[in-house]
């Protein structure tokens, strides 16, 4: 059957803060129960999230992203789309895979 | 041996390096076993003195910029605001991003104090289980002393004002002491607090019980972290919520020397960021035109890739660079520049300042160059 | 983690007494507990038994990294905060100036201990949970934010 929320786009509330167990080569991030269910997603799986520029996040179902849509570790991957605000909105879809550090 | 950790703005003396590391968190054990840095020229191997000579050669007569400086000692820093007025440089830290100044004139608590009289701790906008991990088990919520010898349970009130559920606003959530309040609006909090104190309604019903916890001891204080700091464009209001409540304030900075870097500006220049050569203050909405106007960048003791907008770090990245860090960094990894590697600070000697102002002798317990050898080298060539 | 009636379903419920046991069910229970092991079942290492033997060793390994009070520790959601450390009544009492206070245990043989950046079992002798005057004491457990300290019977 037709996947049909790897097609669709959607707007997420989005907070960079520090996080010691996300932090490494491979790009990592937190999202909440509603988000999840919103992409399609179980527990775990991969975003994109598009900003300035795009970014590919490996994702897990987390309670620590209540209250907000995803929370990204600060760092390489999210210093690529914050900019000067740590809280803001961009547009997420599901992908295949997680960006790394080349 | 035993060693301060400088892994965050904790600075945890009790530390033990021996076989295995004992006390530190999983940020302290990263910074002592993570992997060094090598010294090297455009991703060869070199000696020392051959970077140094080469990093002397890079910043004579051009355009340089110094930035980092959060995680190194203060003597270190204060021999790159010497470098910097020797060579009309720019310096800067992350401290643009925030509104801090303000913040550190209005009346704080030395931990040690906190940790045996304290009652109420508010982490406004922080998550010290990540940024600073022993906070709230060395000071704040857990220890039994002086005063507080009940501990958590009867002897101290947890109260976390976040947007999100942070792991510490899951204990505070969970703890019959302690105060989960989800905010989406600093300002709308200090005036809920100012609110219930003047006898009005007001957004976030929770405060009423936080300011009937206040009463109950004398000494309480708000832990702000980036959240706050950051979101505030001015203390003024905040000042207040201060003087009606008693509370004191501690910034809960989490690079490890993030405020002595503050305070040696503050009053060596009077700003957190300084261009010499044109001798004034480097305001946020000229930051953006300093890095593009820069030959040279000075990097110290960061890695400008993880902690920088990537629209500043990536203009970092195709400038000439020096690199004096001791972990592996992206930066060095990805550029081709001068790579100098030092001992970390835990072994380097030197002092540091906590977040709370009190400063910390780190005892010197290794040969190997430091940041402010190397500093000291790059002045005197 | 698996409960009793669960493992007693995988045994061969003859009631054979090779054991040690006289029944299955006590047996499946004195496994849980650690008390027993696998291979004190002879009848499961005869060949008919042995896809079912595979699954049994696959749902005592979980209980394999329990220790002797029901204690588990998930290194990977661990980041050392020394929350359970300091938390500890039993290290408040032993060491009331280190671990009392906040700072790192320094007695000998702690029930736990922050080592290379996570918490790490060392003496379950010590714990409020072991011996004959155990209490259902949960402390460590409940100021993990994480979640990385979890009992068996919780699991």
């Amino acid at each position: 059957m037709l996947d049909f929320t790897k097609l669709m786009k959607f707007e997420a509330k989005i907070v960079v803060v520090d996080d010691i167990l996300l932090d490494g080569e491979v790009a990592r991030a937190l999202i909440s129960k509603e988000f999840a269910k919103k992409l399609g997603i179980n527990k775990s799986g991969f975003i994109k999230i598009i900003r300035n520029n795009s970014v590919c996040f490996e994702v897990k179902v987390s309670e620590f992203a209540d209250g907000v849509d995803v929370v990204l570790p600060s760092g390489y991957f999210s210093a690529k789309l914050h900019g000067m605000d740590k809280v803001f909105l961009a547009e997420v879809e599901k992908c295949e895979s997680a960006d790394t550090i080349s | 041996m035993r060693v301060v950790c400088t892994a965050c703005s904790c600075l945890c003396d009790d530390v033990l390096v021996k076989d295995k590391v004992y006390h530190a968190c999983r940020k302290g054990f990263k910074l002592i076993k993570g992997e060094r840095e090598e010294t090297s020229i455009n991703g060869e191997k070199s000696s020392l003195e051959e970077s140094i000579k080469v990093a002397r050669d890079l910043i004579d007569g051009k355009k340089l910029l110094i930035f980092g400086l959060d995680n190194t000692t203060c003597e270190a820093q204060e021999v790159a605001l010497k470098i910097a007025k020797d060579f009309e440089a720019t310096i800067l830290d992350h401290s643009f991003i925030y509104n801090i100044q303000e913040f550190l004139k209005l009346p704080s608590i030395k931990l040690e104090k906190f940790r045996d009289e304290g009652y109420v701790s508010i982490f406004w906008g922080s998550n010290p289980h990540n940024s600073m991990p022993r906070l709230l088990s060395r000071f704040i919520y857990y220890p039994r002393s002086g005063k507080r010898q009940k501990g958590y349970e009867e002897d101290r009130f947890l109260v976390v004002a976040d947007l999100r559920k942070s792991e510490t606003a899951k204990i505070a959530e969970k703890s019959k002491s302690g105060l989960f309040i989800k905010i989406d609006n600093d300002y709308e909090l200090i005036k809920s607090f100012i609110r219930v104190i003047e006898g009005k309604a007001c957004k976030y019903l929770e405060v009423a019980k936080v300011l009937k916890e206040l009463e109950k001891a004398e000494i309480n204080a708000i832990f702000g972290g980036g959240g706050l700091l950051r979101n505030l464009k001015d203390a003024k209001l905040f000042k207040e919520l201060i003087e009606k409540t008693g509370v004191y304030f501690v910034p809960t900075l989490n690079k490890a020397n993030h405020r002595g870097y503050i305070e040696m500006m503050i009053k060596k220049t009077g700003f957190l960021a300084y261009d010499f050569k044109e001798d004034t203050n480097l305001s946020k909405d000229k930051i953006l035109n300093a890095f593009k106007d820069c030959d040279v960048a000075l990097i110290v003791a960061s890695d400008p890739l993880r902690t920088l907008p990537y629209e500043l770090s990536k203009i970092l990245t195709e400038k000439k660079l020096i690199i004096i860090n001791s972990l592996k960094s992206i930066i060095a990894k990805i550029t081709k520049s001068v790579v100098i590697s030092t001992e970390i600070s835990p072994f380097s000697g030197g002092s540091m300042i906590r977040c709370d102002g009190v400063k910390v002798q780190i005892e010197r317990q290794s040969e190997k160059v430091s940041d402010l050898d190397v500093l000291k080298m790059l002045m005197e060539v | 983690m698996p409960n009793p009636m669960e493992i007693y379903k995988l045994l061969p419920k003859t009631n054979c007494g090779k054991c040690g046991e006289k029944t299955c069910m006590s047996f499946a229970f004195k496994l849980l507990n650690g008390e027993k092991k696998l291979e004190d079942c002879k009848p499961l290492y005869s060949k008919e038994y042995d896809v079912i033997r595979k699954k049994l060793e696959e749902l005592i390994s979980i209980v394999e990294k329990a220790k002797e009070t029901g204690l588990i520790i998930n290194e990977e959601l661990c980041i050392g905060c020394a929350n359970c450390v300091v938390s500890c009544p039993v290290h408040v009492e032993k060491d009331p100036k280190n671990a009392g206070i906040g700072r790192g245990i320094e007695i000998d043989e702690p029930i736990l201990r922050i080592e290379n950046g996570v918490v790490v079992v060392i003496n379950l002798s010590l714990c409020r949970r072991y011996g004959k005057n155990r209490t259902l004491c949960v402390i460590c457990r409940e100021n993990c934010p994480t979640d990385a300290i979890a009992f068996v019977e919780e699991l």
